[in-house]
């Protein structure tokens, strides 16, 4: 008995929806996990396989498999779709270890996958691994800096650090003239800022 | 690694006009074609033969659908609008590069361009008497108004340009992304040439989570 399922497939349409979604967010920004449309696209590939059976009884005749080329070429689509969608969030995910550090805030974590949110961890954890090995942070200056020291002021109380020069007490709105190397991460937490150069 | 870029994926998602030769069974609901011209096999059969597309049914599709084996039951009948020749004609005018809006025309114009080439290009040299010159002639002129829209619109970025806003609106999704780079090759120029320096910055995600925390105490 053929299904009228057809209705509902809305050929490849949801997948679009799916990639444009995180094509058209910002590229620095991970938006929340979809996970109703991957849900959603998953049943409509069921969907095209109950119509590719219903259809193979008869698929020497020319319009059946026309039929069952279009149901089966909907599949690849959709399946197509949500690895770019996943694609796309994964490379986000570990630009933001190189972004943002450790310290993932939570909002950035809500918006992830519990798969996501797994994957940073491990690439984290691959990376400092690599790091230790080389003796070298290689998340300090992805661009070839000017200076070695720069002025950088606290936007929050952060308590004390020490650095290679001694202590260094971070009130809030305190300017400090800090090793580059020891004030990029706190840039990169938010915790200071950077003071134009005069 | 094309597999994986999502404007090579959106860039099959525009629709193209076919003809169904053999017809199609169970898509007339998808298609829109009428159930009451859905042929029948025989009287005798059951209804399953409503939801059928009957032989040379003329409709839209996405280019996507003919990537697989489909595009050997499926006949493409002419090209889309935006690629009439008014539109390359608006190209090839003075200053036409700068002012055909190219993107309200097709989100991936070239991207959509090539593989509607590609696929035409496949049927032509299938067919008996394809006309496979047409088809070359379709596809240098798409190669000459992205020739155009490079030295008019995307090398502007790369100098003062009093109407970058407005060029950037008419950008297709590929055009947009050559335009993004030459505005980040411009700035990273600049520092090298009049030794700045990269100003360290926290990351949007983390500006965003700081604004959002002090909105929060803010409001307590």
């Amino acid at each position: 008995m053929p299904t009228n399922a057809s209705t509902s497939l809305s050929f490849g349409k949801k997948a679009a929806e799916l990639v444009r979604e995180i094509v058209e967010s910002d590229p620095e920004t991970l938006p929340p996990y979809n996970a109703d449309a991957m849900r959603t696209i998953v049943e409509q590939c069921g969907d095209h396989r109950a119509e590719i059976v219903t259809l193979a009884p008869d698929a020497s005749e020319d319009a059946t498999r026309v039929g069952l080329l279009a149901h089966h070429q909907a599949i690849l689509r959709n399946k197509r779709a949500m690895l770019v969608y996943l694609n796309e969030r994964v490379g986000r995910v570990k630009e933001m270890r190189w972004s943002v550090g450790m310290g993932l805030p939570e909002s950035a974590s809500a918006n992830m996958s519990h798969g996501e949110r797994t994957f940073f961890t491990k690439y984290a954890e691959t990376l400092n691994e690599y790091m230790r090995a080389v003796d070298l942070d290689l998340t300090l200056d992805l661009e070839p800096p000017q200076n070695h020291k720069i002025q950088v002021r606290c936007l929050e109380d952060h308590g004390e650090i020490f650095t290679r020069d001694g202590t260094v007490d971070l009130k809030k709105n305190t300017v400090h003239l800090l090793w580059r190397e020891e004030a990029q991460p706190l840039i990169r937490e938010g915790v200071l800022e950077q003071m134009d150069d005069e | 690694m094309a597999y994986y870029s999502a404007n090579d994926f959106l860039a099959a998602e525009p629709e193209v006009s076919v003809e169904f030769i053999v017809g199609a069974r169970g898509l007339a609901s998808e298609l829109g074609a009428s159930a009451s011209t859905g042929r029948r096999r025989n009287d005798d059969d059951s209804n399953d033969r409503v939801n059928d597309v009957p032989e040379d049914f003329a409709t839209k599709i996405p280019l996507w659908w003919l990537e697989g084996a489909l595009w050997e039951d499926v006949d493409l009948v002419g090209v889309p609008d935006a690629f009439d020749d008014d539109v390359f004609a608006s190209l090839e005018a003075p200053n036409g590069g700068r002012m055909t809006d190219l993107r309200s025309r097709c989100e991936n114009y070239f991207g959509f361009g090539r593989r509607l080439v590609a696929a035409l290009r496949r049927q032509e040299a299938a067919a008996e008497n394809g006309d496979v010159e047409r088809v070359e002639r379709l596809g240098e002129k798409i190669e000459r108004a992205f020739a155009r829209r490079w030295s008019e619109c995307l090398c502007e970025v790369l100098g003062r340009c009093d109407d970058a806003d407005a060029i950037e609106r008419s950008l297709t999704r590929e055009e947009r992304k050559i335009w993004n780079a030459g505005r980040e090759a411009q700035k990273a120029y600049e520092r090298w040439r009049y030794g700045r320096g990269e100003r360290l910055v926290a990351s949007k995600i983390v500006q965003d989570a700081k604004r959002r925390k002090r909105e929060a105490n803010n409001a307590m």
